[in-house]
């Protein structure tokens, strides 16, 4: 039983940052090349990682702190991509004018 | 072909001893992987406690010397002046390069004394990853010492400072700072091993991390020509982020050491945050990427960056939250699972960099305006070298599963459940095609070697298009 609940929290926490890398890369080269169909790929990725988030919140094995502490974290990499395209934009952009 | 600073001939010095230096870590590493699947193999002659010791100090030390190569390259140019203390520079590498040999032939010969001082400051200080001796110690800290006046020094001769270089000196005089704290002695463990990892951790994932940041924004800044306030002002982030989430996720080597309680909050909860800016930072890497279409002048260095991007978000990302939570890390601590981690996050955020820097430097050398570096054998090295990390990756991932699960968290961690998990077919496969990785990456190693060797014989002429834009 232990050892069933450790594998899954470490697949999920696995899975969780490997989607949330997925999201972000797919989004990104979607805004970049302008590809609404690459957007929306990377959003399944989106909710992806979060349903692996969710399968560590809702593991009984971790207290209320953690769950808390992971259920930040999948949030947070919901709105990184985006939030991270916003600032490079306006990088270059402040740079270009 | 420009005329070469004197501290950039002594970067290419640096380089070429850490592209040795790389050879003979992978040579002990194969080794010493193979020594796990037949312990008898040069057991007395070369054990596997001094081919590990040797695979890991051998790395440190070469991805070390690549950090300064990068230095001693950039700064001049950064400054537009020969590098104040040159010959003081010199002088440390060949310093840094004698004490390396002399330290590797005791590792060889002697390796290990009884538990006195004498050992402690001639053989080895028998603190893993950092085994040293105390002389050996005080030279790495003079050589950063070195470097990190000649770097304050040219700054203030150059009466010149940029943001980049404003970061290069606060993080050095941390690099030589933090390295003293390895060099306590305490006779209580748990004391010993909090100020150990100040150098392990706190070395590796802050000041390794924004020295690389600076030499991959100068490589930006060179090969892609991506404008420096861009550079600095994410230079600046990333140095928060790092910082912010790395320095306290320390906390998470503090778990089981003897440290109060707490630490196991502080440590879950920073390095649950720890993946959060390598994400944020792939994508900058995609919207590079895609500004530069991949084209440059130098198409090795430039793969190379990217690898640096993406290996970091893997190796310490996806392979470092899996484990990183206490409630799974009392159970995959110290397991095969931390080398898996290990492996893949060194080659992705450091060796990459390093390559990418010297593909550059290589082609600042020799290849005339007007062409570009390209060719098969770094697109074959390359690939060989990404397919065996990735390998190599896989099969300790399985062997630490099998650690993890089967002798920790089903058997309880005593002897026999140890010597059952060390049995277990899926242990002793795994071993098998970490070796079969391991070849595959040394083989690797040989082509990027010959490829070095050779690079700037295979260019292609730049289109007009090109030379337009």
């Amino acid at each position: 039983m232990l050892a069933e609940t450790i594998y899954k929290l470490m697949l999920y926490g696995f899975l969780m940052v490997l989607f949330a890398g997925a999201y972000a890369i797919l989004y990104a080269m979607g805004r970049f090349s302008r590809l609404p169909s690459l957007i929306r790929l990377s959003y399944i990725f989106a909710l992806l990682q979060f349903i692996a988030g969710m399968g560590m919140v809702f593991n009984d094995y971790l207290d209320l702190l953690w769950k808390g502490i992971i259920f930040f974290s999948t949030v947070a990499y919901l709105f990184i991509p985006q939030a991270m395209w916003r600032v490079v934009v306006s990088l270059h952009r402040r740079h270009d004018h | 072909m420009e005329k070469l600073y004197e501290s950039q001939k002594l970067a290419l010095w640096y380089f070429w001893t850490a592209i040795v230096l790389f050879g003979a870590q992978l040579l002990f590493g194969l080794i010493a992987a193979y020594q796990f699947i037949n312990p008898d193999f040069l057991y007395g002659t070369l054990n596997f406690m001094t081919n590990r010791m040797l695979h890991i100090n051998a790395m440190v030390v070469w991805l070390l010397m690549g950090f300064i190569g990068g230095i001693y390259w950039f700064l001049p140019i950064e400054t537009d002046r020969e590098v104040v203390g040159i010959k003081l520079g010199k002088l440390a590498y060949f310093a840094f390069v004698g004490a390396v040999a002399i330290v590797v032939l005791v590792y060889l010969f002697k390796q290990f004394g009884s538990g006195d001082f004498f050992t402690l400051w001639f053989i080895t200080e028998g603190r893993e990853y950092i085994e040293a001796p105390r002389w050996a110690d005080i030279g790495i800290v003079a050589v950063a010492l070195t470097v990190a006046y000649n770097v304050i020094a040219t700054t203030i001769a150059s009466k010149k400072i940029t943001g980049i270089l404003g970061v290069l000196i606060v993080d050095l005089a941390a690099l030589f700072g933090l390295y003293i704290a390895g060099m306590f002695f305490t006779p209580n463990i748990s004391v010993d091993q909090f100020w150990w990892w100040w150098v392990v951790h706190l070395w590796v994932e802050a000041t390794w991390e924004v020295l690389v940041g600076v030499l991959m924004g100068w490589l930006l800044m060179h090969l892609l020509g991506t404008p420096r306030k861009i550079i600095e002002a994410w230079l600046y982030v990333e140095v928060m982020l790092v910082f912010g989430t790395g320095i306290l996720g320390l906390g998470h080597h503090y778990y089981w050491i003897g440290t109060p309680e707490y630490w196991l909050g502080i440590g879950g909860f920073f390095s649950s945050l720890e993946p959060l800016p390598l994400v944020a930072m792939v994508v900058h890497a995609v919207y590079d990427a895609g500004v530069h279409k991949l084209q440059t002048v130098n198409r090795p260095a430039l793969f190379w960056a990217f690898a640096q991007a993406f290996g970091n978000l893997f190796g310490a990302g996806v392979w470092g939250f899996m484990h990183t939570l206490p409630q799974i890390n009392l159970y995959s601590h110290g397991t095969q699972m931390a080398a898996a981690h290990g492996h893949l996050a060194f080659f992705g955020a450091y060796v990459s960099a390093n390559l990418a820097l010297f593909y550059y430097i290589l082609g600042k050398t020799r290849v005339k305006e007007g062409y570009i570096l390209n060719g098969v054998p770094w697109k074959i090295a390359y690939i060989g070298l990404i397919v065996g990390i990735f390998g190599m990756t896989a099969a300790l991932t399985v062997a630490g599963f099998t650690q993890t699960m089967i002798e920790r968290a089903t058997l309880g961690s005593t002897w026999e459940a140890y010597i059952q998990a060390q049995m277990h077919p899926w242990m002793e496969e795994a071993f098998k095609w970490r070796l079969f990785f391991g070849v595959v990456f040394i083989l690797s190693y040989l082509v990027l070697l010959y490829d070095l060797i050779t690079a700037g014989k295979r260019v292609e002429q730049l289109k007009e298009a090109q030379l337009a834009g």
